[in-house]
């Protein structure tokens, strides 16, 4: 079968000042395919796409796009080439509608070709003609500044407009609105019209899943193998390798950089791509031990919450976790995992309800954690590491370095008049060792380590003060395999020491595997609490959309209907 | 009485509204610039020599008063470039680069004043353009004194800032500006061409600064040489916080700010004490206000989230 390129990159190479990110990296991309990037973190898919979408501009090697060299110097050249990006953390501005969104940056110019092609059309060759046709010419400027001064002016009705437009593409969202109202998933299909809208022909899915429930997803891969039919060509960034398998043609495998091997889906395993990602087999498989003496460490009883808009983040949440278990949270992201764990931590004072802590140094007596502040609540051993969405935003300061980092949590220990620093200095170095953080050294400011370390760093620091209930809300957000797997094998080895580990998770594949039991939270609200060992994932995600999943299949089913 | 002091309130206010039309453009490009005291001062030099030269080469009103106009943008304008040049260019502290321009701009001010004041070189001439009212003589019933008495300066301001609102609220430029100030990584991926348009945003809303300064010491203080335009910069700057940046609801908060600017010269029958601190009641305003607009909790009346992060388009 003949196949015709419509992107080839050739010999490219990107560092970032002596790291190299990308390293003469060879990819073409088929016209009408789906096109998997795979990669560890850092690998460097994103820093590749990039270069396409022009926000980095290549050191080395050339791209070619429909056979000729471009030079994609600016976001503005690649609308030009065709492509379109659809960044993992969203390009839009939350204040304004959809629509405006999507006719942002939108390019208008006047057709002078054509309209010197019509006046000499319209040129009879007579006097009269000639006579106009002079004065035509001489008015076109003018016109020109007009219709260029008309596409300007934002018409009233602009949204309706372009409803109507979007519609015949099947989308379903409703453009008038903001973006800060909207759902992620609705966010990602504003990136998606609005790639289409400019006219893309090959767009750029950066880590698309990350964010979005099963069911979301599935309508996401409908959208994408639509286009596809259309003949556009797609290319999905992503660490899911089910997904890979499910969605894409042919699968591109990046490692520290380098381009591995470029495969046919369908002729390849997961085995396989993984090993090809890591470099060396790996094991896949979570070992999960039987908890070991279950008894009740943290009592949380109808737990009410408020937040700053008032609405309740938080309705009567009730559970108990246990030492020597992992309990898994589970929920759209944005279902009150946050605030509960805050709760938790302190940080929020709830409505109602009781947070009880059964504390191991004190004869299992239980402590109201709700008469704590903050500081005694660590200090009885709960602590909280919570990965943002930006990662940097709690719990690390970018700008200081790992063994001051460390210290954030163990300055005030000190009796003497200075900081000890050795101690944490020593911490550090372990969390280095044991963690494989790679980083030049412990003095290395927090901000210039990748993603995957700093959350090893954020992680590390936590498990170092020996905690007796450790909450890890997102701990692998955006990792790899192998830097997860590493995570997933602390928290194990957390539960195996007795501690009551909560383990806040996306990926519910992940939580099945690691997780003893696991609560679904829908609108702030528990759904329900399930067996991990039993329950299936189809069962938690309907769980995740509709409180206790009950009439699970017909109301989706009906959901789907009204949708239509 | 009251109508003269409501007539002086928007001939003062109209100052404030020059600086805080300018300040809103460079806010709405994601820079905050504190420099505008400083770039009003600026442009008082420019607009003063402007209209001194274009008086003494013997050129008409409407002369006078572009040549005014033209050299106060020019000279504000470029110290609107300097600071778009050290903020987008070499990504400097916004704040810091704007408070070195308030610095420079009104200490240059106060030593071209000393100059001038050695040389015996006075304004008086050339304000005469200015300070006549527009529509020539008219009524003295409070209408025509209200709005019809001011100098051309006065409504020149006015359609400025009703011609940027229009533009901000309406246009694509307008859209394509807010976006820039907003989240510039979202516009540099819509292919907008954000530094082109934080540069012009930044001399643009410079330029417009400054005719303020020159029209505060040609039209309200009647070319007198007293240089106090610094303080009115900080009250514009605070003005474009009151008007949520709007320039259209600015037209009306200059006015109150005007009121308050001047009252406290109305106000008999009070010590000095007293007067001084009525001067105080614009920058409470202000707090006032921004206090307001924090229990609304409303997304549309926050300041441009980008306002004072340089952007850099490679950011790791």
């Amino acid at each position: 079968m003949e196949f015709t390129n419509v992107i080839e990159m050739v010999g490219i190479t990107k560092a970032f000042g002596s790291n190299y990110a990308n390293k003469n990296v060879n990819l073409d991309v088929r016209k009408g395919e789906i096109l998997s990037i795979l990669g560890e973190n850092g690998s460097g898919k994103t820093t590749l796409m990039n270069m396409l979408a022009g926000i980095y501009f290549p050191d080395e090697g050339k791209i070619f796009v429909n056979g000729q060299e471009a030079i994609i110097r600016s976001p503005l050249d690649a609308f030009n080439y065709g492509i379109g990006m659809i960044h993992q953390h969203f390009k839009l501005v939350d204040l304004f509608t959809a629509c405006d969104n999507i006719i942002l940056g939108e390019k208008h110019s006047f057709d002078f070709k054509g309209a010197v092609e019509k006046i000499k059309a319209e040129n009879d060759g007579t006097d009269k003609g000639k006579f106009l046709t002079v004065l035509k010419y001489m008015a076109l400027p003018f016109v020109a500044g007009f219709d260029k001064a008309k596409f300007n002016l934002l018409g009233r009705k602009r949204a309706k407009k372009l409803q109507a437009e979007v519609d015949k593409y099947g989308f379903q969202l409703d453009l008038s609105r903001k973006i800060y109202d909207l759902s992620v998933s609705e966010k990602q299909t504003v990136e998606i019209i609005k790639v289409l809208y400019r006219g893309a022909e090959i767009l750029i899915l950066d880590e698309p899943t990350a964010v979005l429930t099963p069911q979301e997803i599935e309508k996401l891969f409908d959208v994408l193998r639509k286009m596809k039919e259309d003949g556009k060509s797609i290319i999905i960034i992503t660490h899911k390798l089910n997904e890979v398998m499910a969605i894409s043609d042919r699968v591109a495998i990046l490692r520290k950089g380098e381009h591995i091997a470029t495969v046919n889906t369908a002729e390849t395993t997961e085995r396989e791509l993984t090993e090809m990602m890591v470099g060396s087999k790996v094991e896949l498989n979570i070992n999960r031990s039987e908890p070991g003496r279950p008894i009740p460490r943290l009592m949380v009883e109808g737990l009410t919450l408020k937040n700053m808009e008032g609405y309740y983040a938080l309705k009567d949440v009730t559970f108990t976790a246990r030492a020597g278990e992992i309990f898994g949270i589970a929920g759209i992201a944005g279902s009150g995992q946050r605030e509960l764990l805050e709760t938790i931590a302190g940080l929020y004072r709830p409505e109602h309800g009781d947070i009880y802590y059964v504390d191991p140094d004190d004869d299992d007596n239980e402590i109201d954690l709700k008469k704590k502040t903050p500081a005694q609540i660590r200090e009885l051993g709960v602590r909280l590491s919570f990965v943002p969405e930006d990662r940097l935003g709690m719990g690390l300061v970018g700008n200081m370095d790992l063994t001051d980092n460390v210290m954030l949590r163990s300055y005030g220990k000190g009796h003497s008049l200075f900081l000890d620093r050795k101690s944490p200095k020593k911490v550090a170095q372990d969390i280095v060792d044991e963690l494989a953080v790679a980083t030049p050294s412990i003095k290395t400011p927090v901000r210039r380590l990748s993603g995957g370390n700093i959350q090893k760093v954020l992680v590390g620091r936590e498990i170092a003060s020996a905690p007796t209930v450790f909450m890890a809300a997102y701990p692998v957000r955006g990792l790899d395999i192998g830097a997860s797997y590493t995570i997933y094998n602390l928290l194990n080895a957390q539960k195996e020491q007795g501690v009551s580990v909560i383990f806040v998770g996306e990926d519910l594949d992940v939580l099945l595997a690691l997780c003893d039991r696991i609560m679904v939270l829908c609108d702030g609200q528990v759904s329900g609490i399930v067996d991990a060992r039993t329950a299936s994932k189809e069962e938690i995600g309907y769980m995740m959309t509709s409180l206790g999943g009950v009439d699970k299949s017909q109301n989706q089913e009906k959901g789907d209907e009204n949708n239509d | 009485m009251f109508v003269t002091l409501i007539t002086q309130a928007i001939r003062f206010g109209v100052v404030f509204l020059y600086g805080s039309t300018g300040e809103t453009i460079v806010e709405k490009s994601g820079h905050l610039n504190l420099g505008i005291p400083g770039i009003m001062c600026m442009g008082a030099i420019g607009g003063c020599m402007g209209a001194n030269i274009a008086t003494k080469a013997g050129s008409g009103a409407f002369g006078v008063i572009l040549a005014t106009i033209f050299f106060a943008m020019l000279m504000a304008g470029m110290m609107g470039a300097v600071y778009g040049f050290f903020t987008i260019t070499l990504r400097c502290n916004q704040n810091v680069t704007g408070l070195i321009i308030t610095t420079f701009g009104a200490g240059t001010l106060g030593f071209w004043g000393s100059m001038m004041g050695r040389e015996g070189t006075t304004f008086f001439e050339s304000s005469k353009v200015f300070t006549a009212p527009m529509f020539g003589e008219v009524g003295s019933d409070w209408f025509s004194t209200i709005f019809l008495s001011h100098g051309v300066l006065v409504y020149v301001g006015i359609v400025i800032a009703i011609i940027v609102a229009i533009v901000l609220k309406h246009t694509r430029t307008g859209l394509s500006l807010t976006a820039v100030g907003e989240n510039p990584g979202a516009a540099d991926a819509a292919g907008i061409k954000v530094i082109k348009y934080k540069y012009t945003a930044c001399i643009l809303g410079a330029a417009i600064s400054g005719i303020g300064g020159a029209f505060y010491l040609l039209d309200c203080t009647r070319g007198s040489l007293e240089y106090v335009i610094e303080a009115m910069g900080w009250l514009a700057v605070a003005l474009v916080i009151f008007s949520l940046w709007r320039p259209n609801i600015g037209i009306l908060g200059s006015f109150i700010f005007g009121l308050l600017y001047i009252l406290p010269n109305y106000v008999e029958g009070v010590g000095f004490a007293e007067k001084e601190i009525l001067k105080i009641v614009p920058y409470a305003v202000t707090a006032l206000v921004l206090i307001v607009i924090s229990f609304f909790n409303k997304k549309e009346t926050q300041p441009p989230a980008g306002l004072g992060v340089n952007y850099f388009r490679e950011e790791r």
